[in-house]
This record gives structure tokens, sequence and C-alpha cells, in this order.
């Protein structure tokens, strides 16, 4: 990384001291199944400083077992009825997504940050996502459990426009952390409107359905394979669910997919 | 996508390459021209790959001409040669500096074809909806990448369906200019070719760009990451260059008229002429000026008569600096005082940036949205931030200025290399140099408005300062100088190099100085209050702010006292501290005030800055003698 120094606010961390303390500390809360010293590796090679680190709105251990989400942000009565599932997902039928895991609450913290990768373009930023998500992908998940990830594509107009796929080198260095093959096998075929300019829940699961499909020269699985979505975000979840879904579509046996999202 | 042909021109002018985004135009055009021949090279999406394959073909021709060589098909066969070989070259370079830190190469970055498209073999008609001329009215004096000119024309309501091909028709016709975003170069040496990249906006070199693998011309690619916030500019972006060919029409001259009845002093009256006669071009065929007026001199003011002579000659003019904040400041302050001029600020926010005007006020960034638009830009504070070092940044700047027009610095601590460049250094037969106090190309101004001498600053170092900070032990000359400010009811400065030293400080100095604990505040660039601070630092409600640089220009309080403590930290350095030091005694009620400048060991920046403040203080009185001698 050519910056040097905290992507976030731009100093050089020089209170080497207090960083190490920080990361130590996030090394012990999050290596659950991992080990510690990988845990503090993964914490460690995140371009921030010491004051970011700390601030840094990790989602805690009590989430929603579907899409992840912190039962902090939910108020208390739903912890008391020894629920597992939010209330947004349990009126989710059956469906190809297993379930969702993010890594960061989507607050001030992070919001210019995603706004500056993906927005203005700042594909530097590339590299802290990429560790940020391995580190997410550590703490959920092991590593023998997926065959490949697959980044959420960008329709190809969008894609001509931006100039990227923001998620897709993301996916890229994942793959190569975490040594298992990013591919490309899903394409957008609908073009939808910005997430904040759609009103309304309904309106955007709506909008998302059949947005994606197989890519038509990507070769179909022979067996069924446990795939890994990503994603920056995971609002209502109807992206990843409809990518979720034309996998399925493809394959015979009922595939393995979970996704994975930096934001939740 | 996008591609872009590249072709050769012979004909009765100059043999010459160009490059187009539909040759359809170019055909039409050279054909009302007769005797010009147009032999295709090939094409490419990559736009910065097209020039650099004209620049080499330039080269080529150059040669060719040198021998009196006609171009036949032979010498054609030989230019698409080359213009193959520069593509293979760049697709190695680029594969060489890519997967360093990618970790995967492939042999074919760049795209090139030879021969035209399909859909351009002049079968279709050619068409160019659109009005011309009220496209080149809009973009006249502009320099955008194409997405900004899109929505440029979107906010004017103008539709223009075959844009490129009406762009086209104006580079044609010499009304404009297209470059890549971010261009390329193969730089070949006996050691190792490499490749030389920069960005055509905001003119930074290879080490702000970033190579990557676009999408949108599909290939090699590579972004400025330095002008980001404005929009990518990229290696398949064209930016396009319009001039403004003549002054604006709805002029009626009534713009120049001044409502200003302040006075000069001697001093400044004599500088403002100066700049006024340079505007006017009385002193020869300078196109560069250089007010060097000390802080507090009233620099402002000076630029009035400058201003109301271009706008009389019907000329645009505009006042670029580093901050929105002063931007914001400076644009009422100037509508006042030329009630019927239009002028407008331009920062990232404003609503009227894209309105025509006889003034603008805008920050650096915005300037180099602007391409020979101005008669006179006048560049305050050239010693800021967004320039500091960055002489790539001024030749950004100095697009905006008009061909003939004339660009004016204003500085209080002008950076070293206009210092050489400008004013002219005086020798005396003692063999002690001086600065002139004015040449063709500047004008110095060592005295303040009130003509009393800046106040000098004391240097004091005391060895371990880091550490009495931290042990909270007292500091002598700090606290007394502190103490003795506070208590004749003074307002107090007090600079920290770095924003984690702010708190730090508050905390000491409340330590120390318990009486006044409660009249302290600290503030840094990013702190979301810092407006209301400083706004309670104006209303005297906090007496003591410690800060970063960020308050070392631009605000006047009456009545302060300055301490830098830390001195010898690299960010403080000559003109900083020059700038901070001239915080003091700004208002003529007040003249006098102390400056205080704890370092923890000797440095240079500090004794620089005490050097050229008594070097000032010592032309002003020689230039108060002298008067008085006459």
């Amino acid at each position: 990384m050519s910056q040097g120094g905290c992507v976030r606010c731009g100093i050089r961390y020089a209170a080497k001291n207090r960083r190490e303390a920080v990361v130590r500390s996030w090394a012990v809360r999050l290596s659950g199944r991992t080990s510690y010293a990988h845990m503090y590796r993964l914490v460690e090679r995140l371009p921030l400083c010491a004051g970011c680190l700390e601030e840094m709105p990790v989602i805690g251990e009590k989430i929603c077992e579907q899409c992840g989400r912190s039962w902090e942000h939910q108020g208390q009565q739903l912890l008391e009825c020894g629920a597992l599932r939010c209330r947004d997902c349990r009126s989710i039928e059956e469906n190809a997504l297993r379930g969702n895991r993010g890594l960061l609450h989507y607050d001030e913290w992070g919001k210019d940050l995603l706004g500056l990768y993906k927005y203005r373009g700042d594909e530097r930023l590339a590299d802290f996502f990429g560790k940020l998500l391995t580190l997410a992908m550590y703490r959920y998940f092991r590593s023998g459990q997926f065959d490949y990830v697959v980044a959420v594509p960008l329709h190809p107009k969008r894609l001509s426009e931006r100039g990227f796929n923001q998620m897709e080198i993301v996916a890229e260095r994942i793959g190569r952390d975490i040594g298992v093959p990013a591919r490309k096998d899903l394409i957008r075929t609908k073009e939808t409107a910005k997430l904040s300019q759609q009103t309304g829940r309904e309106a955007r699961i709506l909008s998302m359905q059949d947005a994606f499909a197989w890519r038509g020269e990507a070769a179909k699985p022979k067996k069924p394979s446990r795939i890994l979505l990503l994603d920056d975000i995971y609002t209502t979840g109807s992206t990843l669910r409809a990518c979720a879904q034309a996998i399925h579509q493809v394959e015979t046996v009922k595939s393995y997919i979970w996704s994975l999202t930096i934001y939740r | 996508m996008r591609e872009y042909l590249l072709y050769v021109k012979v004909g009765r002018e100059p043999i010459q390459a160009y490059v187009t985004p539909c040759f359809r135009v170019d055909q039409n055009f050279w054909q009302e021209q007769e005797g010009s021949q147009l032999y295709v090279i090939g094409r490419t999406p990559s736009l910065a790959m097209a020039f650099s394959l004209r620049e080499r073909l330039h080269q080529y021709l150059q040669e060719r001409q040198a021998r009196h060589d006609d171009v036949n098909e032979q010498a054609v066969a030989r230019m698409r040669q080359i213009a193959l070989t520069g593509v293979r070259e760049s697709n190695a370079l680029y594969g060489d500096t890519f997967s360093d830190d990618q970790g995967k190469s492939s042999s074919e970055w760049f795209e090139w074809r030879e021969g035209i498209a399909e859909q351009e073999d002049g079968s279709s008609p050619l068409s160019m909806r659109g009005d011309v001329e009220l496209v080149k009215e809009v973009l006249a004096g502009r320099a955008l990448l194409w997405e900004e000119l899109e929505r440029l024309l979107q906010t004017h309501g103008i539709a223009v369906p075959d844009l490129p091909q009406l762009l086209q028709r104006l580079v044609l016709s010499g009304d404009a200019q297209w470059l890549p975003g971010v261009r390329l170069q193969v730089r070949k040496s006996w050691l190792r070719h490499s490749l030389e990249l920069g960005c055509t906006r905001c003119g930074s070199g290879k080490e702000k760009i970033e190579l990557t693998t676009c999408h949108t011309c599909g290939q090699g690619c590579a972004y400025c990451t330095e002008c980001l916030g404005m929009g990518r500019s990229k290696c398949c972006t064209p930016f396009l260059c319009v001039p403004a060919k003549r002054a604006p029409s709805s002029h009626t001259g009534h713009a120049g008229r001044l409502a200003w009845s302040g006075c000069y002093s001697r001093d400044q009256e004599v500088a403002a002429d100066r700049a006024r006669q340079f505007v006017l071009n009385h002193w020869g065929r300078n196109a560069e000026f250089l007010i060097w007026a000390v802080c507090g001199a009233g620099k402002t003011e000076l630029l009035f008569p400058s201003v109301v002579a271009a706008l009389e000659q019907g000329e645009r003019v505009l006042i670029a600096t580093p901050r929105k904040d002063v931007v914001l400041e400076l644009a009422p302050r100037i509508q006042r005082v030329f009630p019927e001029a239009r002028v407008i600020a331009v920062h990232g926010s404003s609503k009227e940036k894209w309105e025509d005007c006889d003034i603008a006020i805008a920050t650096t960034h915005q300037v180099m949205r602007f391409y020979q638009r101005f008669f006179l830009v006048v560049l305050d504070e050239v010693d800021a931030f967004p320039y500091h070092q960055n002489p790539v940044l001024y030749r950004a700047v100095a697009r905006a200025v008009k061909t003939g027009g004339r660009l004016l610095y204003l500085s209080a601590t002008p950076p070293r290399y206009l210092q050489k460049r400008l004013p002219a250094k005086k020798k005396s037969l003692l063999g002690r140099s001086s600065y002139a106090l004015y040449s063709s190309s500047h004008v110095l101004l060592p005295g303040r408005y009130h003509g009393h001498a800046l106040p000098v600053p004391q240097i004091f170092t005391v060895s371990g300062l880091d550490k009495l900070l931290a042990a909270g032990r007292v500091i002598k000359p700090l606290h007394d100088m502190l103490k003795a400010s506070l208590d004749a009811g003074r307002q107090v400065f007090v600079f920290v190099p770095r924003v984690e030293e702010v708190p730090r400080m508050l905390g000491y100095l409340q330590a120390v100085l318990p009486e006044y604990r409660d009249g302290m505040a600290g503030v840094h660039a990013s702190d979301p209050a810092r407006e209301e601070k400083v706004m309670a630092f104006r209303d005297k409600a906090v007496k003591l702010m410690v800060t970063t640089t960020i308050l070392e220009r631009g605000v006047t309080i009456p009545g302060s006292d300055v301490a830098v403590v830390g001195a010898q930290a690299p960010v403080f350095d000559e003109a900083s501290l020059v700038q901070i030091a001239g915080r003091v005694g700004r208002s003529p009620d007040d003249p006098q005030g102390t400056v205080l400048f704890v370092q923890s060991y000797r440095a240079s920046a500090p004794q620089a800055a005490v050097r050229q403040i008594t070097q000032m203080n010592q032309l002003a009185k020689q230039l108060r003698d002298r008067r008085k001698m006459a």
C-alpha cells in the first residue's frame, strides 16, 4: 500500500505501544474460531491508527443467527424471549442463502470510507476492505468451509460508469488471503436504482427479484459447492438472497451458501 | 466502449497525426480542405495510449521532415510499425509496474487494432445534432473531465445527442483541445525504460498515480489520487480544455466602479500602484508579479486598483485562495467594494460554481476547472497548504490565465523558488544582501499599514521539553509569558505541532494555570465544534486557545499574544512561523504584543523566521527614514 498511515484519519501511527494494546484487546475479543495468534496478525495488519482501531464499531457476540445483526440495536425484549432471529428475518421463508455475517455497524465511523472507495473511486482502499473482510471471515467461519468466493456483480452499465467493481477487487484479495479462488459466476441482468433512491423494504425486495443470473459461459458446477458471497453492506438482504437464488437455480443439489458483508 | 482513432493527415500544412473519437467528423472536415489525405494508423479504447502513440509519430514525422522525405505508403507502413512497437513496449512496462503490487501478470494490457471500425465505414450519415455555438459558449474558459462536462451541459439544460462529434469539430477548428485525464509515455534511457504517468488536470506525477484494470475502457488504466475528490481523472477519460476567446460580451464597463472609502498609507499606495502598472503592462513583458507584504499590511486592499484596471478593460478576474472559509469571507467583501460587478464564490459545494462572472473568488482546487478564462489571476497566500512545496499545482493554476494575461502572487512569506525568481536580491557594497523594495516583477511592503514594527519573537530552548510537559512541571518562560498576558486581559494562541498534542497541552495548561482553566479551549482541523470554538475565541469567551497550524493564517484577533510550544517540529517551517508571529499586533489600537517560540533543541526554522522578521523591520525603518529625509 502506497499511502502509509491510517486510512481513516491519515496520521502515521506514531504511538506504537498504545496501538499494540488495542490490537491485543481486539485479538482477544475476536479469536473465537481461530487462534489468538492468528487473529492478532489479522488485526495488526489493518491500516488503522490506535485511535481509529479502538473506535472500530465491531458487531458484538449476540447476533441474529440469520442475518448477523447485533441484538444491541434491537431492544431488550427480543433478547428476553430467547429468539434466535431478528424481527425481519422471522418473516423470511426458506431461502438458498443459509445466513449472513457482517463485521461492522454501518455508522459514521465507516460511512465515509465506503463512500470514498465506492463512489469517489479510491481503489487504494480495496486493500483495507480486503483485510477487514478476511478478518471477518476468520471470525465467523473456518478457512476450509468454502470452495470459492463470489462478489456481488454490478450491472454492466454501472460498471462502465464506475470503472471498477468494488467487491470484485476485494474478493480477489480475500481469495488470495484464505487460499480459495475468487470466481465471477454471476451477472446482474437488471439495472436497479441506488439503494438510497428506493423507498421502502418491499420496493427493494421486489426490484431485486431475478436481478441476477448465472454467467452463461461459466462452467456449471458438477457437485454441490460451498460458496461465500461477498458484498459491502447488508441492508434488507434482498441483494444477497437474489444472488443465492440465482446460484441455487443452476445447481442440482442444494448448495451451501453463506454471505459475508463489511457492514451490517 | 468509446474508441479513439489515430490517423495521419498529409496535406499542404505540416504533416500531423490526430486522435479522434469519430473519424467521420475528421473526414468531413478535411474534405473541405483540398489536398489533404488521411492515413489511418489504428484505434484503441485508451485515450492516453492514443496520445502517447501520437507523440511517437510526431517524432518520426519530424525526423522525416528534416530529411525532406515525402510521406508515402512506405512511410505509413513504418508508422503503423512504430505504433505497434509503442503498444508492445507500454504493455511490457505496464505489466512490470502493475504486477509488482498485484501479483498477477498479463501481456495484453492495451488493446490496439488497425483499420477503421465497421460502423464508421462511411455508409451511415454523419449526424451532428446539437447547438455548436451554445456548447462553445458554455464551455468557454473551462477545463473539464468528460463526466463534469456532461453534467455542466445538463445543468444548463442543453441536450446534445452527438456530443463527441460536436466536440471533435471544435477541436479540429482549433476552439478546443482534448487531452487524456492521465497521460502515459514510455521514457527510454540507456539503463532502463520506464512508464511516465502524470495527471493532466492537477499536474501530479507518477507517485500520485495508481494503476488499475478499468472496466470503462476494459484495459490497463491509471487514475490520479491527488485530485480524486473532484472526480476520477483516468487514462480513458477525456479532459477537454476550451479557451475563452473574447471578453464577456454582456459587459457594460461599469463593473470596474470601486465603492471603497478606505484610504491607503503612503507605502500601500505605492505598492498598489505598482501592481496596477503591472496589470496595465507598463512594465514590459512580465506575466508574473509578486506582492510581498508582511502580515497585517492590508494585502486585500492592495488588489483593488489592479482589479479595477482589469475590469475596465472588460476582462474577467479570478482571486484564488487555498481555503474555503476565506472564499466565503472574501466574496461578500469584494461584492461590497465592486457593487456593479458580478462576483461569484466558487468552492466545492457552491451553487453558483458554473455561472458567468466578472470576479470569481475560488478555492485552488476549483481553479483547476478553468482554462484560459481570466485576464488577471490573483493567487492569495501562495505558500499555504495546497501549493506548499508543490510547484506542479502552480502550473495547474496558471492554466486559468488567458494568453497574454497576468498572474499576481500575493504572500507574506513567499516560497523560496518564488523569492528567487521574482525579486532581485540587491547586494550592498559591504556584501550584505537584502531584498530590493521593488522591481519590474515584484513589490515588497515591509511595514504594516499602521506603521508600527512587527513584534519580534523570542526564542527559548528548553531541553527535555516533552518530558517536562508530560510531568506537568512548570516551564518558566512559557508560564511567565502566559500569566502576564492573561493577567493583562489579553488573549493567547498556543500553537502545538500535532493534533494529538492539543488535548495534552490543554490539560497541562489547565493544571499549571488553574485560575484561568475555564477560559481555555483546544481546536484542530477535524474538530466538529471547530467553528463555534473559533467564534467563542473571537468573542473573547475563550481567553486561551490551544491549536494546531489551522489558525496560523486568516484569523485576526486584536490584543492577542502567541506562544509556539515545540517550535522545532518540522510542521513549523519558516513561513509558518512568520505567519504565526504575524497574528500579533495587527490592530492599530494595539500594535505591540509578545511572540514566544519554545523549542526543545536548536532548530533552524525559528531562527530563520526571526531573521526574516527583523529584516522586514529594518527595511521598513529604512523606508520611513528615506521618506523623512525627502
